[in-house]
């Protein structure tokens, strides 16, 4: 293969596969992060949030195991949050969770549901979830952080 | 073809290992350390391509891999390289045990020659206890991959986004680490902080050597990383710094290796670096290196391909003797179903030198 080619082929692959910059879908509403109602976690600050869904946090203090919950990929909201909060598109952290996964460690539980994040919150006590903040739960579900189109 | 990464030549003894002992002192660490018992995994059972939970906390993956080749003015070869075991234990939150088993060298079928069964050299490839001494404080006891860069904690098939790594991350260093490694990480004010010190040892840990051209690992060894990384507009980067000491075992003298790692996120790309230089005792014969890898998600141009990849590298390497090479990679990385990846690329090269031979290559991984 010649130099000139691969060239050609580097070009045509950036130009075609770009995707576009990070930016926040629009009319998101605010997004809660939430924990189980009797959880004893009370409050979360975007860097510790950043922390627990990297899974570089995977114990809180008090020895508890550390359980973050994501929505599915292809949920809008979970691009945004991870964009926000992780700084990188779900896609962008494919080569991190491929390391990982060679240590065993799993990303976030995923579930479908801002519902069903908040009954499984509320059976776990060291569990973190988010979800839009008009559709917590509050008879299962806390809000420990809401973050806003400008940030927390 | 020349020899641009062996520095550390004569046959070695093996030394009894004393993983054994340090893994026992870790298991009295970890049952003082206490921690709450794990409760009922709500994940249980097998997920193809992603390993199989287990009750009591315990995970069970592996893979095995077959690459071909055909490089320039080489007979074409098809190769069953690998079958692998990994399990994690995790008795408690804070606890754990990691083991990855290796079995390689199968069979390989070349051109020409026909079916050569290989050796099926076993190597325990990592052995160690995880401790979760504080939320960002971590201590790893036993048998590791040297955290010196990005590569080499990946370092082979079948998640890796080629099938051979860039040169100058292979045999430069010991690629293993025994002994300790206590890791900080933390986050703050929107930066991502790593700090990593690992040492005293080297360890191979092989049953039987059958390559003669790989690093003696069975020596005293240092090191230690640091990183930081921040969002940057649309693009998150983060910034390595490696240094480490090496010495064999039946040597006085010090080598040293130094190095820069890069990794960054934007537009979909995922950019990866590393300039490594390797410099051994006398000064002289220094050893060095870099490759910068952008990684180009391609579902925009076939939407309906899942995890299918464009893989661009560049490669330069400075060996110890003779002029610099210069080449890179163009491949790609698809994995349609989670048990099943698929890789091919092409190497091109101004020159061929050990680990960057230029030609096509392929790999077909199955994760269980």
């Amino acid at each position: 293969m010649s130099l000139s080619r691969i060239t050609a082929l580097i070009v045509v692959l950036h130009a075609g596969a770009s995707a576009p910059a990070v930016g926040e879908p629009p009319g998101l509403p605010p997004v809660a992060v939430v924990v189980g109602i009797d959880s004893p976690i009370r409050d979360l600050s975007p860097d510790e949030l950043r922390e627990v869904y990297m899974r570089r946090r995977r114990v809180w203090p008090d020895g508890r195991r550390v359980v973050p919950v994501n929505l599915p990929a292809d949920d809008p909201l979970r691009s945004s949050f991870s964009a926000r909060v992780l700084g990188r598109r779900p896609r962008e952290l494919v080569g991190y969770w491929n390391r990982l996964y060679f240590e065993g460690i799993r990303p976030p539980l995923v579930l479908r549901t801002p519902a069903a994040i908040c009954a499984y919150l509320a059976s776990e006590p060291g569990g973190v979830g988010y979800m839009p903040s008009d559709q917590v739960d509050e008879s299962s579900c806390r809000v420990v952080l809401t973050l806003n189109d400008t940030g927390p | 073809m020349i020899d641009v990464a062996r520095p550390l030549r004569e046959p070695s003894l093996r030394r009894p290992s004393s993983l054994s002992r340090l893994l026992a002192v870790a298991l009295a660490i970890g049952l003082a350390s206490g921690g709450s018992v794990r409760g009922e995994d709500s994940a249980i059972g097998w997920d193809p391509g992603h390993g199989a939970r287990l009750p009591g906390g315990l995970w069970l993956a592996g893979d095995v891999t077959a690459d071909g080749e055909v490089l320039e003015g080489e007979p074409a070869s098809v190769e069953l390289d690998d079958l692998s075991l990994l399990a994690r234990w995790e008795p408690t939150s804070r606890f754990a045990f990691f083991g990855e088993m290796r079995l390689e060298d199968l069979v390989t079928l070349t051109e020409g020659a026909g079916v050569e069964t290989g050796t099926g050299d076993v190597a325990v490839e990592r052995l160690y206890a995880e401790i979760l001494l504080s939320p960002t404080l971590t201590l790893r006891v036993g048998k590791i991959y040297t955290p010196f860069g990005l590569w080499n904690e990946v370092r082979r098939a079948p998640l890796t986004w080629t099938v051979e790594r860039p040169a100058i991350t292979e045999n430069v260093f010991p690629q293993h680490a025994t002994g300790l490694d206590l890791l900080y990480q933390t986050t703050w004010r929107g930066w991502s902080f790593d700090a990593n010190t690992y040492g005293p040892a080297q360890d191979e840990l092989r049953f039987r050597r059958t390559d003669e051209d790989d690093l003696d690992e069975n020596g005293l060894m240092f090191g230690g990383r640091v990183a930081a990384g921040h969002a940057l507009g649309p693009a998150f980067a983060a910034l390595g710094l490696n240094a480490a000491g090496f010495r064999p075992h039946d040597g006085t003298d010090w080598w040293t290796v130094t190095g820069l790692d890069l990794d960054v996120a934007v537009g979909g790309h995922q950019l990866t670096g590393e300039l490594t230089f390797r410099i051994p005792p006398n000064g002289r014969r220094t050893l060095q290196g870099l490759y910068l890898q952008d990684v180009i998600p391609l579902e925009p141009l076939l939407p309906c391909a899942r995890e299918f990849y464009g893989v661009l590298r560049f490669e330069q390497m400075q060996p110890t003797r003779g002029p610099s090479a210069v080449g890179g990679v163009v491949g790609l990385f698809w994995r349609p179903i989670p048990p099943l990846v698929l890789r091919a690329n092409y190497l091109f090269a101004n020159r061929t030198v050990r680990e960057f031979e230029p030609g096509f290559q392929f790999g077909v991984s199955l994760l269980f």
